[in-house]
């Protein structure tokens, strides 16, 4: 085996160390957040989905953005994957966030602004999907879903970040974000969330680095096939 | 109620509960991944 991938397997295996060691501090070491009571440990996992979803909307962007400069495939395909880990983290945060409604505001959905926002984040990249399978010419498919990528990217600011603050919303960010946008949580709140972010990020990346493998697996098995 | 689900609902032991739950799902997928992994590489060792 050769060093970098004993590196890769060890950090893996650390990986899922660590993650199981997060799991376990969100519910025993971090205490939960003042007046929202013990469904608030849903912060450890609901921001960090949407933090990558985000993160992945960016590489999707950027790898779009390297495409239309070199017409190069393996741009085109980074693109793809990170828009689905996107999208299935997105959905991840879509539906953590739904179950913390349902404790606290007594329904699952309400079309709250922060609700609106991120349902309409998914009809944006579904599109992208949509797009992508509804175009049989490789190269006009690549070009047509890297400007799409580009465009759909430009939302995400916009929908995450400024119209939830725009509208009255009941989303409790009082309770983790001070009023210059500082966080609020204590120390052992701090540790988690931090650790959380972490290894979602670390997930993320592995996902992203396996659906890669095998969607350049899936190319030139298909092409073999012709 | 019977009593293995009122110690599941149980205020005291939803906690673990839920975090057992958690856990063993983190796990699974861990697992999967871990498995998937190591068949690609073995595809691009081939």
């Amino acid at each position: 085996m050769r060093i970098s991938e004993r590196v890769s397997t060890g950090l893996k295996l650390f990986l899922g160390i660590w993650m199981s060691g997060v799991l376990v501090a969100a519910f025993l070491y971090a205490p939960p957040a003042l007046g929202l009571g013990e469904a608030s440990r849903v912060i450890y996992f609901h921001i960090p989905v949407a933090w990558v979803a985000v993160l992945a909307f960016l590489v999707s962007m950027v790898s779009a953005i390297q495409y239309l400069r070199t017409r190069e495939t393996t741009y085109d395909d980074r693109a793809n994957v990170a828009a689905q880990l996107g999208f299935l983290f997105c959905l991840l945060a879509t539906v953590t966030g739904s179950i913390f409604a349902r404790i606290t505001w007594g329904s699952f959905w309400n079309w709250d602004p922060r609700e609106t926002s991120i349902f309409i984040l998914l009809l944006i990249y579904a599109a992208y999907f949509a797009l992508r399978t509804a175009v049989e010419d490789d190269e006009r498919r690549a070009r047509l879903a890297a400007v799409y990528s580009i465009i759909a990217f430009l939302t995400v600011p916009f929908l995450v970040f400024v119209v939830p603050r725009i509208y009255f919303s009941l989303h409790p960010e009082a309770a983790f974000l001070s009023k210059t946008g500082g966080l609020t949580m204590n120390r052992k709140m701090l540790q988690v969330f931090l650790g959380s972010l972490a290894g979602f990020t670390g997930i993320f990346v592995w996902l992203y680095r396996l659906q890669l493998s095998i969607t350049r697996w899936q190319h030139r098995l298909f092409y073999k096939e012709e | 109620m019977d009593p293995v689900t009122a110690l599941l609902v149980d205020p005291a032991t939803a906690l673990y509960v839920v975090m057992a739950v958690a856990l063993v799902v983190w796990l699974g997928i861990f697992a999967y991944l871990w498995r998937l992994d190591a068949k690609v590489k073995e595809l691009e060792r081939k």
